[in-house]
């Protein structure tokens, strides 16, 4: 018999990963060769002592104060609020869910001017219907951020999903009609999400609050008589 | 309440507090995860604990993407392979490799080997030395106590790559260790 032929075949039977054939031929052949029997039985355990000192050389675990050093780091993080604006743009749901978040910050920092009882919007948008639905969910005496409340974030993350959007909002009292308006017009394409998106960008920034140039009325040109019909038509109006 | 999900803005909203929570789980065992991935690429404790901590903040950073427990394991087993590629790279150290140099003379009985220091130190050589693949399959099996489907996982690739990239890694490593066993014969 040859051994020449089956030391190529020794180290693939010593790692499992000769066929069934082979090995049984192998083993024929080793229980009347003590040299191929030898030499299987040595790169057997040296593979099982490669695998052993490999193990060695990954053992151990990071310091007891990994845990701690890795959250004084992460409280320097500055707040993610934006963050989840980027993700949406890359999944193609920019406008909707861009739109949302400019509604949130919008009313999240109007609550934090006035300091007054807000309650929570829960704004939810989804890509597959174009829906959106704002529900109003519990109140809270005291909001206590200013324009950081609004936490948005996809809940499936997983590629190939439908992509969720749950944004609680906090919505001054007495403000949630007009918070359902604008969520409304979002939702129906009347306001332009990308322009809002757009807004978001920039909401970091300290807003430009600019007065209104208002003109004061023209004087009346025709006459007192025009003047009173006018104020008739704007009576029957109201 | 727990210390993360306080340190974040706006803990007055679900959202952030349920992700916070989710993150401090995770911290269970991705650090050791990350420590060792990059201790197996470092072979430094205090090299791969500072790698382990950037791997271990990228994630924060990107854990609203990366929810899914299997695939954030695997994220982070991934990461921080990359990151300690990148420092042992910037740091210049790819050492001499000592095996070449050093003639190979057959020292002790395979039995005894493991536990000599010669062996470690030219395993260690021989895995600098496999392709970056078979380095990264079998650095990851160690870690998963060499199951092939948790390797498979982590690198999200099929389960047959990895038995393939293991016994070519195997094979290879015990050719290059070969010359340390003295030729005993089975008595
Ligand atoms: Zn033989």
């Amino acid at each position: 018999m040859s051994c020449e032929k089956y030391s190529g075949w020794l180290t693939g039977a010593a790692l499992g990963a000769l066929g069934d054939a082979e090995e049984a031929e192998l083993r024929a052949h080793a229980a009347g060769c003590s040299h191929c029997r030898s030499e299987w039985e040595m790169i057997r355990a040296l593979a099982a002592a490669v695998d052993r000192g490999v193990e060695a050389m990954v053992a151990g675990g990071p310091s007891p104060q990994f845990v701690a050093r890795l959250r004084a780091r992460i409280a320097e993080e500055p707040a993610r609020s934006a963050r989840p604006l980027v993700a949406f743009r890359r999944v193609g749901l920019a406008t909707l869910a861009a739109a949302a978040v400019v509604v949130a910050i919008l009313f999240v920092r109007t609550a934090g001017r006035e300091r007054g009882p807000a309650e929570v919007a829960v704004v939810t948008l989804t890509n597959t219907g174009q829906q959106s639905a704002v529900s109003r969910t519990s109140s809270l005496e005291h909001p206590s951020v200013d324009g950081t409340a609004l936490r948005g974030h996809r809940a499936a993350g997983a590629r190939g999903r439908p992509d969720f959007f749950p944004a609680e909002v906090l919505v001054p009292k007495g403000q949630m009609a007009a918070a359902l308006l604008l969520s409304e017009g979002v939702s129906t394409g009347r306001i332009d999400g990308g322009q809002l998106a757009r807004l978001a960008e920039r909401s970091a920034e300290p807003l430009d609050w600019r007065a209104l140039d208002i003109q004061p009325l023209a004087a009346p040109s025709a006459g007192e008589e025009a003047v009173k019909a006018a104020n008739a038509d704007e009576g029957d109006r109201n | 309440m727990d210390a993360l999900a306080a340190s974040l803005p706006g803990t007055a909203v679900n959202q952030g507090a349920a992700l916070a929570r989710e993150f401090d789980a995770c911290l269970a065992d991705c650090p050791q995860l990350a420590y060792r991935v990059a201790l197996g690429v470092l072979r430094n404790g205090a090299d791969a604990e500072d790698v382990a901590q950037e791997a271990m903040l990228r994630a924060y950073r990107n854990f609203h993407r990366l929810r899914e427990r299997a695939h954030f394991r695997g994220w982070i087993a991934r990461t921080a392979w990359r990151l300690a590629l990148d420092r042992l790279r910037a740091a210049g150290r790819r050492e001499k490799r000592e095996s070449a140099a050093a003639e190979c003379v057959p020292e002790a009985r395979i039995e005894d080997l493991v536990e000599s220091h010669e062996f470690q130190r030219r395993l260690a050589g021989a895995m600098e030395a496999l392709p970056e693949k078979l380095r990264q399959v079998m650095v990851l099996a160690a870690i998963e106590g060499y199951n092939t489907r948790e390797v498979a996982t982590l690198l999200e690739i099929p389960e047959g790559t990895v038995r393939s990239r293991m016994f070519l890694a195997r094979k290879q490593l015990a050719e290059s260790l070969r010359c340390l066993v003295k030729n005993t014969p089975v008595g």
